[in-house]
């Protein structure tokens, strides 16, 4: 542990020994963390390790058992989040703190609405918004609807909300995860110059490489404690790796498979949907997977990869065009059809669709086995002790962490449910694998394994598609990419003839005809 | 003419406890907590008002007391709702239990009369003649001669339009229950708005119940709602949080009912008269949820898990 | 999920039911039951003590009213027994994730069916004819519960408050059936002509209105706890009703799963409807129901859907009825009682873990500022 030598005298922002418990968890064990005026310092950490609880803690919205924060060398108590923005304090949330249904300028000044009396000042709302809006370089009608935006822009209204509230300390929670590469640059540039102008920025994230594109100094914590602090240039990737995980040996590169590409598995011809939830209609998709193949689907959330997946294993109907598995077609079928011919899928909203987050291991484990229970045998009994002896049999083939098969699943990490998913999918042994997300809020350890069983699905033959929001998944799993763009493939390459630079300009639409498959 | 005269008249009067409540709902949709209990918290101020009533003497005390009462009763069902997180589904159904059971209780334990509490003491709501308006045929009928409460629910329902577009309180409704992390995050405090919304939703359900029990009649029977709450739930289910809508439907199952009143015997059973208003909101129901864009609207009901 | 306690074929014992669903949480389950009596108790006390009653002699007079001996126990049952039937039915519906609170207008649908079927048809061989009476009133319950679920599962028709309006207007269609085309004409008040006699269940304890159709009863409770919570379609309805988007990505036929459980759900309260018609009031009238679809919705809200918590909390509301009924006889307390202490009684029950967490951080605070 380096503790660096400060010589603007004393620091803007001080947490020491911050502790915070959740009934048997500890989220945070005695963290040490301080902040200096104009400063990027960055707070890496696996999921669970503690920087959101941390972050909470700062910003008011938990109490800590122990320790102290000092701002400005004072000592301080936020009971409530509009406690730290006074401090000037302000924090941009991963999932965006936005009204859909609100205009930009309500949206901003949500909290501390100009206007007398409870009445809302629209006209001196609009004017209030410009300054920071401006220095931030939006140029947006005060009056649209927030969630009509991109991503990017609704995270630059984040940062103007911050900024509107005359925060000096802005608290960025893994800020790049819904970007493309050439947004987060951008992002970059404007935290740079947020930081010249004098505030200071905590930036959260487990990306090791925007980490060292962007911060002066680097905080890790494991397990809710500070492992170490140190300035960037002291140090280097591997060595923030081996402190995250604890471990020296963590693979960040390939994964390495043995598997031959063979026969077509999965045909889609020229299929269409119309426009589901928050993503994008496909329009006339068309691509093949082979077997023992992994196909990776990239793109910028909401171009239709989330439909894509549903129209595949058959939750979102079709419009147009055919799906074909193994030579048959399989357009009109039901999920329940679909899986019984080989196809299998890891959704990609875990707890919502990939677990029964309120019952049980076994539960979640056997949906495929007890969907061949038809007829008559489906007023026996669902779970007879052979069906419990396999359940706990997977949990230790998967080596899934539980007290027990009949433990609630919500009781588990991300990476114990996901191993849930993926033990469930991969023992109906299936021809074709669709993974939405897969490593979504999983560890380092957990994704390890992951990566392995899917190597070993298509050294079996299986033919899978991946579909992830990180790149990097994408590249170190897949043979080819497809980049999809407003529900369209907008490129496709081999992954050894490409780059993140050229996949970052087809995921913002660029267009590039020389790509075309 | 006369007939027409009548329906309008009735109508109008059937409408003003449909749209007190819906107009009180309305503020628990925004913050998404849909009380499904109007129709106990109708009863309640149905019946305080008559106790009120007797005890002071006065119309006038009766109602604001028992205003009073609905909201600091509301503001406790808030409390149970959000910081001792019991679902609101679940609670409004009790209350529509309690609600029954409750009054029929203090009925009989307070004025030793099983069924129908009528007297003469009981104070009425002051009714308002328009002294021109009254004399020219329909609009007569439709302007004039209600109770202050008919012509306050129609004030209300003006001054609610007019909070939805310009106060911060109904921004901040809004936002409780569209995005509560948003409005936390702010600086905003969740909690209190969505008491604030219950508050007002019972202080208006009692305005409702006192315009049945004092308004249109000066007595208090047993479930004399009737389903009334159900029907200003569909109003507000059908509106989508828009204030106008919510008048235009609160008015047209007002109408619905005054058939019910005014249609004759011979040509339809006086049950099939009643069931009305609930066949036509059934029946919109369907329509919603065929034509509505995002599917229907749904209750939030409460998960069944331990 | 009940198990074996052994460890079979799972290496290291692991084939055990784990710590989380064992006795930890048997502690909590206990201590919220006590809880939840605690408050109804005092809360009964309470309101005895209003009136300007000795609480406890009142209550002890009212509870041997109930359960005293066994001709009162078996009077208790009796009055029960519908309310069994139904809860269970709401229960399995609950467990789906449909809410069905039209079980009022479904028992008086099945109450009419049975009763038009024990008048009009026959007599007949017993057995055959009170068949016959309780299949008409399944049929009825369960293609009314069963419309209304398919408008929800194919539709999106919130079920919520469409069985909610379906309660007055099929409770207002019965009422002009009973005071119109099938009115008794020898009876001044709406009601069905009397089921002939071999529509009509034996008493088997003589003067307590118990009769067989108490094995009816237990059977149904029985099939409704197997089909909910031990059988595979019990599993996709429950699934259906946690995790309806797991579901449906797991094949999980969730429309069907929907239809399927409301038409369960509408056949039980349908049959409680006859148990009514065929083991007490022996014809229909206008308020057969008095509420028992609400009692229903309520018990199997306190029960959380599970069918075993319903039935136990349906003997207990039961007890509380009819020691409400013994209340109001030897003092001034009305029986309404019973719906009072039934409403605290499940707001506690929800708010427990609410209560229990405000007492925490309010000790927690507490302990803090003590500290500095």
């Amino acid at each position: 542990m380096s503790e660096p030598l400060t010589n603007a005298g004393r620091p803007l922002l001080k947490l020491a020994g911050i502790t915070k418990t959740f009934g048997p968890i500890t989220a945070n064990e005695d963290v040490t963390f301080d902040l200096e005026p104009g400063e990027i310092h960055a707070l890496v950490g696996e999921n669970g390790a503690g920087k959101t609880t941390l972050m909470r803690v700062l910003y008011g919205m938990y109490q800590p058992d122990a320790g102290t924060i000092h701002v400005d060398g004072e000592q301080v108590e936020f009971r409530k989040p509009s406690d730290s923005i006074r401090y000037g304090i302000g924090m941009v949330h991963q999932h965006f703190m936005l009204v859909p249904t609100f205009t930009v300028a309500e949206n901003i000044t949500l909290g501390a609405e100009p206007g007398r009396a409870g009445l809302f000042d629209r006209k001196a709302a609009d004017e209030a918004i410009r300054k920071p809006m401006s220095r931030l370089g939006v140029d947006l009608a005060p009056n649209t609807i927030t969630g009509t935006l991109n991503v990017a822009t609704q995270q630059k209204i984040e940062i103007t909300k911050v900024l509107y509230r005359g925060a000096r300390i802005i608290i960025l929670d893994e800020p790049t995860a819904v970007l493309t590469p050439q947004e987060t640059d951008e992002l970059f540039v404007l935290l740079r110059k947020l930081a010249d102008d004098g505030s200071s920025i905590i930036f959260i994230s487990h990306k090791l490489r925007e980490v060292f594109a962007v911060a002066d100094r680097i905080t890790v914590l494991r397990d809710g404690r500070t492992v170490s602090t140190s300035a960037t240039a002291a140090t280097d990737p591997k060595q923030v790796v081996a402190a995250m995980t604890g471990r020296g040996d963590v693979n960040l590169g390939r994964v390495h498979r043995d598997a031959a590409v063979a026969d077509v598995v999965l045909r889609a011809e020229g299929i269409s949907t119309a426009k589901h939830r928050h993503d994008a209609a496909l329009d006339g998709v068309s691509f093949t997977v082979r077997s023992g193949e992994i196909v990776g689907i990239a793109g910028v959330e909401g171009n239709g990869q989330s439909v894509l997946a549903e129209a595949l294993i058959g939750t979102v109907p079709l419009t147009a065009g055919t799906v074909n598995l193994g030579g048959r077609e399989i357009t009109g079928l039901g999920v329940a059809d679909r899986r019984t011919l080989g196809l299998s899928y890891v959704p990609e909203d875990r707890h919502l669709e990939g677990i029964p987050i309120n019952g049980s291991v076994l539960e979640g484990l056997s949906a495929g086995r007890l969907r061949s229970r038809r007829s008559w045998r489906s007023w026996g009994r669902a779970f007879p002790k052979a069906m419990r002896a396999w359940g706990s049999e997977l949990i230790e083939r998967y080596s899934i962490k539980t007290p027990g098969y009949d433990a609630r699943c919500s009781t588990l990490s991300g990476g114990n449910q996901q191993k849930i998913v993926i033990a469930r999918e991969l023992e109906e042994n299936p021809s074709c694998l669709i993974l939405a997300q897969p490593t979504r809020g999983v560890d380092l350890g957990a994704i390890d394994f992951l990566y392995g069983r899917i190597a070993e699905a298509t050294a079996r033959g299986c033919a899978v598609l991946l579909i992830s929001a990180d790149l990097d998944e994408i590249l170190r799993l897949s043979d080819r990419v497809l980049v999809m763009y407003r529900g369209r493939v907008a490129a496709e390459a081999r992954t050894s003839e490409t780059s993140r630079e050229q996949l970052g300009m087809h995921m913002m639409g660029a267009k590039v005809t020389e790509t075309a498959a | 003419m006369e007939w027409l005269d009548a329906f309008l008249a009735s109508g109008i009067r059937f409408t003003t406890p449909i749209l007190l409540a819906a107009l009180g709902c309305l503020a628990t949709s925004w913050t998404k907590d849909l009380n499904v209990g109007l129709e106990g918290a109708m009863l309640f101020g149905a019946f305080f008002g008559v106790v009120m009533g007797l005890t002071t003497g006065s119309g006038l005390a009766a109602v604001l007391l028992t205003v009073l009462l609905g909201m600091v009763a509301g503001a406790s069902f808030g409390y149970v709702i959000t910081v001792l997180r019991v679902n609101v589904f679940v609670a409004g159904i009790v209350l529509n239990v309690f609600g029954s059971g409750a009054t029929v209780y203090l009925l009989r334990s307070l004025f030793g009369v099983k069924g129908t509490l009528s007297d003469d003491r009981i104070p009425t709501i002051g009714k308002i003649t328009i002294p021109v308006v009254n004399d020219i045929p329909i609009v007569g009928g439709v302007l004039s001669g209600h109770t202050v409460l008919t012509y306050l629910s129609w004030v209300l329902v003006v001054l609610t339009l007019l909070a939805a577009r310009h106060t911060v309180l109904v921004r901040h409704m809004k936002a409780a229950g569209e995005h509560p992390a948003a409005l936390a995050t702010a600086g905003g405090n969740v909690t209190r708005v969505r008491i604030l919304a219950q508050a007002w939703c019972f202080g208006l359900c009692a305005l409702a119940g006192m315009q049945l029990s004092m308004g249109q009649l000066s007595m208090f029977t047993e479930g004399m709602t009737s389903g009334l709450g159900f029907v200003a739930l569909a109003a507000v289910i059908f509106s989508r949080g828009r204030v106008l809508l919510l008048a235009l439907m609160s008015l047209g199952f007002g109408l619905s009912s005054s058939v019910a009143v005014q249609i004759n015997e011979e040509i339809m059973p006086p049950q099939f008269a009643q069931m009305i208003p609930y066949v036509v909101a059934l029946v919109g129901l369907v329509v919603l949820a065929r034509t509505s864009r995002d599917g229907a609207a749904r209750i939030a009901t409460p998960a069944m898990e331990s | 999920m009940s198990t074996s306690t052994t460890a079979g074929p799972g290496r290291r014992g692991i084939l055990r039911r784990s710590g989380a669903r064992g006795p930890g949480r048997a502690t909590t389950r206990l201590a919220s039951a006590g809880f939840t009596l605690i408050v109804g108790l005092a809360m009964a006390v309470l309101l005895i003590q209003m009136q300007g009653f000795e609480p406890f002699s009142t209550l002890a007079a009212g509870v041997q009213y109930a359960v005293g001996d066994p001709t009162s126990i078996a009077r208790t049952i009796a009055w029960g027994l519908p309310l069994y039937v139904a809860a269970i039915g709401v229960a399995i519906a609950f467990r789906s994730g449909m809410f069905n609170i039209g079980a009022e207008g479904q028992i008086y649908a099945g109450a009419m069916a049975s009763a038009l079927a024990g008048a009009y048809l026959g007599p007949m061989f017993t057995g055959a004819h009170l068949a016959l009476c309780i299949l008409a009133a399944a049929a009825a319950g369960a293609g009314l519960a069963g419309a209304l679920g398919w408008l929800r599962a194919a539709w999106g028709v919130d079920e919520v408050l469409s069985t909610l309006l379906s309660n007055y207007i099929v409770i207002l269609f019965c009422a002009y059936l009973a005071t119109g085309p099938l009115r008794d004409p020898s009876r001044q008040s709406g009601t069905t002509r009397e089921v002939v006699d071999t529509a009509r269940f034996a008493e088997i304890l003589p003067r307590t209105g118990l009769t067989g159709v108490v094995f009816l009863v237990v059977a149904l409770c029985a099939l409704g706890w197997w089909l909910s919570e031990k059988s595979v379609i019990g599993y996709r309805w429950r699934m259906t009703g946690e995790s309806p988007a797991f579901a449906d990505a797991a094949g999980i036929d969730v429309k069907g799963s929907r239809i399927a459980s409301m038409v369960a759900s509408g056949a039980l309260c349908g049959i409680a409807g006859a148990v009514l018609v065929t083991a007490s009031q022996g014809r229909f009238w206008t308020e057969i129901g008095s509420g028992i679809g609400w009692d229903a919705v309520l018990v199997a809200l306190i029960g959380r859907a599970r069918p075993v918590a319903t039935l136990v909390w349906v003997t207990i509301y039961c007890v509380m009825r009819a020691a409400a009924r013994g209340v109001e006889q030897v003092s001034t307390v009305p029986s309404e009682l019973s719906l009072i202490l039934i409403s605290a009684i499940i707001i506690a029950a929800a708010a427990r873990a609410g209560v229990f967490g405000q007492f925490a951080a309010f000790r927690h605070r507490f302990l803090r500022t003590k500290g500095r």
